[in-house]
C-alpha cells in the first residue's frame, strides 16, 4: 500500500556489515536473521516492526494472547523501549542468545527477565507469579503450600545472604551452580545460522 | 574465512562423480582431517511437492542414524540459500558400475555381493527407510572391497531431471527404467519394500547374466517388457538361481518375495550365511550391535543431537538427578524458548505434557518399562539420568520422559512428543491412546490427597493393575 516505499527504505536503512560487527552474527547469518525479522514483522501487521503481538504469535502460535514470559522477552529486547522491535534491536538482543556469546551476557539477561518489577532483585513475589505462571501454562495444578515450598527451596539455595531476595552478585553463584538455568540462553540453531538445515526450510517457505 | 572451505569445515578437493542433478566432491573436515565426500544439489532442481520439507526432514533424521556395513554414511546435512549438502562418507573403492560392466560373475561373487545387498536394504527397511532408486549407480565400493549402498532415503528428494515431461512424475522419478519396477510404472499407489525387492532382483540379474534383464532401445518396449514381466534367464545359470530370480522379478507386488523370504532361499543362503561371513550378515536386520553408536555423530536436527547439544550447554553436572528448583520450573515455559520462533520443525518436540505424581523416579520407570514391554515399545536410558527415549518397533521415536523431583515427596513427569508434520500423528497417536492411558495411575490426584492417604499402601497395586490391563 502507500507505506510500500517506506518499508522498502527501511530494509536498506540497516547496516548489516555493522551490526554484524557489533554482534556475535557473522554477516550471512544476519542475513538470515533478517529473513527470520521480516517473518515475523508483517505476520500481523506488515509495517516492518515486529509488534508485541507479533511477537507472541511467533514464539506460541496462539493468536498473540498475552504471555507473562514471552512479554517480559520482548520488553528486554525492545531496548529503545518505544514498544517494538526494529531491526537493529533484534539483532542486538538475539545475539545474546548465539552460542559464542559470552556466559555474563546470558547470566545478565535471565536476572533482568526474573527481576519483574525492575527493583534490582529477584523477590519472593516474583518468583512465585512466575511459577504460577508456568503451572497454568503446563495444566498443572498444585496446592498453594507446595508451591510455597518450591519457592522457599529455592530461596535457600539462592538467597545466600538470607535477605529474602536475591541480586545479581547471587544471581550468578547460583547459575554457576546450576549451569541448566542458561539452557534457554543458547540457542543452537543460531550457529551457522545461514547454513544448518532448517533455515533451507525456513527460505523454501519464503519462496512459495 | 578461505574459499575453498565450506562452512569453515569442509575443506573442498576434487569432483569425484556428477550425476543427473548432483555433483560429489571429496572433501576434509579441517577439524578432524577425516576424509568425507560431499554431494551437492542445487534446490532449483528440486521438484515442489507438498509436505516435501517434512517428508525430507523425517527421512534424513532417519537417515543420520543408519549405521551399517554396507551402507554409505550419511554424516550431516548442510544447506545455504542455493544449494543442499550431503556430507557422507567416503566409499574408498570407487563406482560399483564400473565393476559390475566387467560381468557377468560367477554365482558365488555375484551371491556375496547380493548378500552384502540385501543386508543393507533388509536393514533400512526395518528402519522405514526405503531406497526405491536401486541400481548400481548407486552402489559404490569400500576399502576392503565390501558393496556401499547409497542414497538411501533420499527419494524424498524429487529432482527436476532434463527429461521432464509435462504429464508428470514417472518421467522425473528415474533416469532409467531398467530397474524400476512394474508398480511404479503402472503409476497404482506402491510399497518401497516390494520396489526395492524388484530392483535388487535386477541388479543380480546383471550380476550373474551381465546384461539387462529388460532391455530395448526403445523406451516404450522396455517399459512393456517390464510390465509384463518378459526377460529369459541364460541356459548358463542355475536352476536355484533361475528360481531365485522368477521370484525377486515377479510382477505381481504382492506374490513377489520378501526380504524374510529372501533370507531363506537355497540359493541366497547357499555356502553358509552366518559363520565365515563376519557379523554385519546377521539376519534379520534389527541388530544394532552397538546402540549408544546411534547416538553420536550426526548433525542434523535429531533427537540425539538435540540431547548433546542441550548437554553441552549445561555441563555434565546436570546429568546427575538433582530437583528442580524454582527456576528450573520456569524454564519450562515455551514462552522462554527462542528456538521456536525459529521454525515449527526446529524444535523437535513440539508438544509437551507434564503431569505431578506422588510416586518415586525409579517407580515411575518401571511402571513405564512394563507399559512399553507390553505395546512393543523401547526403552532407551538417555545419558542424563531419569530421562528416555520410547521408540516403536522400527526405530520410530514416539516420545522422550523424563522425570524430576520437584518437592521432598512429588515428582514431575515430563512428556515430549514429536511435534509437526502429518507423518507423526500415528506416533503420537502411540503415546496419546495407548501409552499414557495406562500411566494415569501414576498422576497425583490433590483432590482426593487425604482419602488416599488412608489407602496409599493400595496405591502401588492400583496402577500395577492397570498396566497389566
Amino acid at each position: 500500500m502507500g507505506c510500500s516505499i517506506s518499508k522498502k527504505s527501511k530494509a536498506n536503512y540497516w547496516d548489516f556489515a555493522s551490526l554484524a560487527s557489533e554482534t556475535m552474527f557473522s554477516l550471512d547469518e544476519v542475513e538470515a536473521v533478517y529473513v527470520l525479522y521480516k517473518k515475523v514483522s508483517c505476520c500481523i501487521v506488515d509495517d516492518g516492526l515486529i509488534h508485541k503481538e507479533e511477537f507472541r504469535q511467533a514464539l506460541l502460535r496462539n493468536k498473540g494472547k498475552p504471555d507473562l514470559f514471552v512479554d517480559r522477552v520482548f520488553d528486554l529486547f525492545d531496548l529503545k523501549r518505544n514498544g517494538v522491535l526494529d531491526f537493529g534491536e533484534f539483532v542486538q538482543s538475539l545475539s545474546i542468545f548465539h552460542p559464542k556469546s559470552p556466559a555474563a551476557d546470558k547470566i545478565l539477561f535471565t536476572f533482568n527477565l526474573y527481576d519483574l518489577q525492575h527493583t534490582g532483585c529477584i523477590e519472593r513475589e516474583e518468583v512465585k507469579e512466575m511459577v504460577l505462571a508456568i503451572l497454568k501454562e503446563s495444566d498443572l495444578e498444585l496446592p498453594d503450600e507446595v508451591i510455597e515450598e518450591i519457592v522457599e527451596n529455592a530461596f535457600n539455595e539462592a538467597d545466600s545472604n538470607q535477605d529474602g531476595k536475591i541480586d545479581l552478585e547471587e544471581w550468578k553463584e547460583f547459575v554457576g551452580k546450576n549451569p541448566s538455568l542458561l539452557k534457554n540462553m543458547t540457542i543452537p540453531y543460531l550457529m551457522d545460522v545461514s547454513t544448518v538445515f532448517p533455515s533451507f526450510v525456513e527460505n523454501k517457505i519464503m519462496l512459495i | 574465512m578461505e574459499k575453498d572451505v565450506l562452512f569453515g569445515k569442509y575443506k573442498m578437493g576434487k569432483l569425484l562423480g556428477q550425476g543427473a542433478f548432483a555433483k560429489v566432491y571429496f572433501a576434509k573436515n579441517i577439524h578432524t582431517a577425516q576424509s568425507v565426500a560431499i554431494k551437492v544439489i542445487n534446490k532449483q532442481k528440486i521438484v515442489e511437492q507438498p509436505n516435501m520439507m517434512c517428508k525430507i526432514e523425517r527421512e534424513i533424521s532417519i537417515m543420520g542414524r543408519l549405521r551399517h556395513p554396507n551402507i554409505v554414511r550419511l554424516y550431516e546435512v548442510l544447506a545455504c540459500k542455493r544449494k543442499i549438502y550431503f556430507v557422507i562418507e567416503l566409499a574408498k573403492g570407487g563406482e560399483f558400475y564400473a565393476k559390475a560392466a566387467k560381468g557377468p560373475f560367477t554365482e558365488e561373487l555375484s551371491r556375496k555381493y547380493f548378500q552384502q545387498l540385501i543386508s543393507a536394504v533388509g536393514y533400512c527397511h526395518f528402519r522405514g527407510v526405503y531406497h526405491r532408486d536401486l541400481k548400481p549407480g548407486n552402489i559404490l565400493l569400500g576399502a576392503n572391497g565390501k558393496i556401499k549402498v547409497t542414497d538411501f532415503g533420499l527419494s524424498a528428494i524429487k529432482v527436476i531431471k532434463d527429461h521432464i515431461r509435462p504429464d508428470g512424475m514417472l518421467h522425473t522419478q528415474c533416469g532409467t527404467p531398467a530397474y524400476v519396477a512394474p508398480e511404479i510404472l503402472r503409476r497404482r499407489g506402491y510399497d518401497g519394500a516390494g520396489v526395492d525387492v524388484w530392483s535388487c532382483g535386477v541388479i543380480l540379474y546383471v550380476l550373474t547374466a551381465g546384461y539387462l534383464p529388460f532391455n530395448d532401445p526403445n523406451m516404450m518396449a522396455m517399459y512393456r517388457k517390464i510390465y509384463q514381466g518378459d526377460y529369459r534367464c541364460p541356459t548358463w545359470m542355475s536352476d536355484d538361481l533361475t528360481h531365485f530370480l522368477g521370484r525377486l522379478l515377479e510382477t505381481n507386488p504382492k506374490t513377489r518375495i520378501t526380504i524374510d523370504e529372501i533370507v531363506h532361499d537355497p540359493w541366497f543362503r547357499k555356502g553358509g550365511l552366518f559363520k565365515d561371513k563376519g557379523p554385519e550378515f546377521e539376519f534379520p536386520f534389527y541388530h544394532d550391535k552397538d546402540r549408544k553408536d546411534l547416538d553420536d555423530g550426526f548433525l542434523c536436527h535429531t533427537v540425539q543431537q538435540l540431547q548433546q547439544q542441550k548437554q553441552e550447554v549445561m555441563g555434565e553436572e546436570a546429568s546427575t538427578s538433582t530437583p528442580l528448583n524454582a527456576f528450573d520450573l520456569i524454564s519450562f515455559s515455551r514462552g522462554l524458548d527462542l528456538s521456536g520462533l525459529f521454525n515449527k520443525n526446529y524444535n523437535p518436540f513440539e508438544d509437551s505434557e507434564k503431569f505431578i505424581s506422588g510416586f518415586s523416579e525409579d517407580e515411575i520407570i518401571s511402571t513405564i518399562r512394563e507399559v512399553a514391554a507390553e505395546l512393543d515399545v523401547k526403552v532407551h536410558m538417555t545419558k542424563k539420568e531419569c530421562v528416555m527415549d520410547l521408540v516403536g518397533s522400527i526405530g520410530n521415536f514416539i516420545a522422550r520422559v523424563e522425570v524430576n523431583q520437584l518437592t521432598e515427596n512429588l515428582v514431575i513427569v515430563e512428556v515430549k512428543i514429536k511435534g509437526g508434520d502429518s507423518d507423526s500423528v500415528s506416533e503420537n497417536d502411540i503415546w496419546k491412546k495407548k501409552l499414557m492411558p495406562k500411566l494415569s495411575g501414576l498422576i497425583y490426584d490433590f483432590d482426593s490427597q487425604h482419602v488416599e492417604e488412608i489407602d496409599t499402601a493400595t496405591e502401588p497395586e492400583l496402577s500395577l493393575a492397570i498396566s497389566v490391563d
